[in-house]
């Protein structure tokens, strides 16, 4: 039985040896992180809030995934819960024995053998001697380092070293399991028997914590989430409620700035890639519907304005389409159906018609690139984020949300042998 | 690394790995004996990693300085060199474990840092691993000590010379108190390092090491022998060794050093052990 119980737990990191003209500006360029304060007669003393009053209560078989930004103190409260760092104020009750993995060999001296590595570094966790060389067997079979054992580590290449340390890690018994994300997934690519033997490390594991701002790997992972953000605890649930939440707060940034009711968008060129010989200047995605709001079942007009250097021949627009989630929904090229010259002049536009979209509501971003055979001009990532209002595609608005799924289709709804008491939405389909 | 801790009264049995107290630290570090006997074993080694002659390095640099300190020193002094040579072995075996001890103190959480900011462990393991590591050295420089004393005056190997035992005891018990507060007050504050490397280098000359107590007198013999702990620390070692009984005002003092000295080191290790981690 093993339990983790936080409560209003409240963490600040003095900050010594900080010029205050460099922090100064450490202060106004930090986007992200734990807020800093400053106390004390004349304000000298910095210090940055890590964690703020983050309550939390585990259970065995709690699988909880740390999603936040990078500084939002998912490794702070890894510590935490190890006992590393003690709280400022609030308590931290841990039952149970705890695993950190944040050092796969705590201790680790290049100048040792393998084998006394491994004696070392068991100590430092917490085995005793007894206790280690108990488990020598099992690790040397499965970091297959033969000989080399007996060598000092500094003769290992990084992969070996990083071997023997899962080997080492992955013998003990995990019950209460923190791990930082480059442990687990980084360098479990090593083998597919690594992989192995780290599920059923965790799966032998009482309590997991894994820190990540990957929500896939939390997903994985992962039975519940905590997001973090500036050392708080905004949300703590099911792990895809919290994993949505935080690919929103992640994708979903741009809405304010580019965005706006008619589905009409500025480009957003933060993300670009290609030669530049050709740029696009600018792109509009607009309803065919006479007030211009798109809607399930709109077509779609986009117009892509462009300049390059002189006029070009060869060329293949294209425009992706993808849920805000970065699923891909429809791939638009201009070679595949034609209509566009051979050669094109220096500046122009360029317009691009679809058919009905069928989608459901939701949000939704386009890519846009420009290739001349195999070469790259022009490669715009999420430049336009556009909305697919609710409509009347289904009746009474029973239509499914884009959390459900992505597509809307016309249905006829009938008992056989009856009269046809359903409706048909769009005779169009 | 499970550890009972914490006022856990609603959970019955708990086990917490982070030990709350400071008295907590000390025992369970001390407890863990296997650990910080390898961890200071292991550090001696590793010095001497790759050489023939290994940790007798140390040895032989002794026996080199003080064969030629000793021997300018005998005529300096106008000691006779049976005397001197002997007085001054003990005293300088003696003095590299304290100084030794006192010096690597101050680098003992800075160089400790990768492995608390990593796993969770007692705090004073690192100060066992040191003075044990400190104390093998001194195994070794004993050596040299029998070696000049069965040569020069092995009159002195008497029983009496079996109470250095207590006054290796005394040194050892205050090197653990003198690591851990040393320690964090290095690792708070950087400029202390440098400050007593270069106070213990000053009392290298002003202590009684090289020149014997006696020849100075009144007011100089008060303030730089009676008045100089390190005298006494000294002392309570090198008298037995060379066959002398210690003075009971070194013993004293000793004891009164190590009660004193662990109070205020438990004091602080108390209060600021949390703190120890950001400090890092």
């Amino acid at each position: 039985m093993a339990s983790v119980v936080l409560e209003n737990v409240n963490v600040d990191f003095p900050i010594y040896g900080a010029q205050q003209r460099s922090l100064h500006k450490a202060i106004f360029k930090r986007a992200t992180g734990g807020s800093i304060e400053r106390n004390g007669r004349n304000q000298d003393r910095v210090t940055v809030k890590a964690l703020t009053d983050v309550s939390l209560t585990l259970q065995d078989g709690d699988r909880l995934g740390l999603i936040g930004h990078n500084g939002s103190g998912k490794s702070t409260l890894l510590k935490l819960i190890a006992g590393i760092y003690q709280p400022l104020s609030g308590r931290v009750k841990v039952e149970g024995r705890v695993t950190p993995l944040f050092d796969a060999m705590p201790g680790l001296d290049s100048e040792d053998s393998g084998y006394e590595n491994i004696i070392t570094s068991g100590m430092l966790i917490g085995m005793t001697r007894r206790q280690i060389e108990a488990k020598i067997p099992e690790i040397e079979e499965f970091c297959e380092l033969g000989e080399y054992l007996t060598l000092p580590v500094r003769t290992y290449s990084t992969g070996m070293t990083m071997r023997l340390g899962f080997a080492l890690v992955t013998a003990l018994d995990p019950g209460v399991l923190l791990m930082d994300e480059g442990f687990g997934t980084g360098d479990l690519r090593f083998a597919e028997r690594a992989e192995a033997r780290m599920s059923d490390f965790i799966g032998r594991s009482q309590i997991m914590v894994l820190a990540s701002h990957s929500d896939n790997t939390i997903r994985s992972m992962c039975n519940k989430a905590v997001l973090m953000e500036a050392g708080r605890i905004v949300a703590f649930g099911p792990v895809n409620e919290i994993c949505d939440r935080y690919y929103e707060s992640v994708h979903m940034l741009p809405q304010a700035e580019n965005e706006q009711a008619t589905g009409v968008s500025k480009l957003d060129v933060s993300n670009r890639s290609g030669d530049g010989t050709l740029r696009i200047l600018e792109a509009q995605i607009e309803s065919a519907d006479a007030d211009g709001v798109i809607r399930s079942k709109s077509s779609l007009k986009i117009t892509l304005s462009y300049q390059s250097v002189s006029e070009m021949r060869d060329l293949r627009f294209y425009v992706g389409i993808f849920d805000a989630k970065g699923t891909g929904l429809f791939m638009l090229d201009s070679d595949a159906f034609g209509g566009l010259p051979n050669a094109i002049p220096a500046k122009g536009s360029i317009t691009c018609s679809t058919g009905p979209i069928n989608l459901t509501p939701g949000r939704c971003y386009i890519n846009i690139a420009v290739f001349k055979f195999e070469r790259e001009l022009d490669h715009l990532y999420k430049t336009v984020y556009f909305n697919v209002a609710v409509d009347d595609f289904h009746p009474a608005g029973k239509g499914p949300p884009r959390d459900w799924v992505m597509c809307v289709i016309g249905q006829n709804w009938k008992l056989e042998g009856l009269e046809n008491v359903g409706l048909l939405v769009d005779e169009d389909i | 690394m499970t550890i009972v801790s914490l006022p856990v009264e609603d959970l019955p049995n708990a086990k917490s790995h982070s030990v709350v107290t400071a008295a907590g630290d000390l025992l369970r570090g001390l407890s863990r004996w296997e650990l910080w006997g390898r961890l200071g074993w292991l550090d001696v080694r590793r010095r001497y990693r790759r050489t023939t002659i290994g940790p007798f390095w140390t040895s032989i640099t002794l026996a080199v300085y003080v064969g030629a300190v000793g021997t300018v020193g005998a005529s300096i002094w106008h000691q006779n060199i049976h005397d001197y040579l002997p007085f001054l072995v003990s005293g300088m075996v003696t003095w590299t474990l304290v100084s030794s001890i006192i010096i690597e103190s101050c680098g003992m959480f800075i160089a400790g840092q990768a492995l608390f900011r990593n796993i969770c462990f007692e705090y004073s393991v690192l100060a066992y691993a040191l003075v044990w590591r400190v104390f093998l050295v001194f195994l070794h420089n004993l050596i040299v000590y029998f070696a000049v004393v069965l040569l020069l005056k092995p009159s002195v190997l008497g029983l009496t010379a079996l109470l250095a035992i207590p006054g290796l005891l005394l040194i050892l018990a205050n090197g653990v108190w003198v690591a851990l507060l040393c320690g964090m007050l290095c690792l708070r504050f950087r400029d202390v390092p440098p400050l007593i490397a270069a106070v213990i280098q000053i009392s290298m000359l002003i202590t009684p090491l090289f020149w014997p107590a006696d020849t100075l007198v009144g007011m100089r013999e008060f303030v730089f022998v009676e008045l100089n702990p390190l005298y006494h620390v000294l002392d309570v070692v090198r008298a037995p060794l060379l066959g002398e009984l210690p003075h009971l005002s070194s013993y004293a003092f000793m004891i009164g050093m190590t009660i004193g000295g662990w109070w205020l080191a438990y004091k602080v290790f108390s209060r600021f052990r949390k703190r120890i981690a950001y400090w890092s």
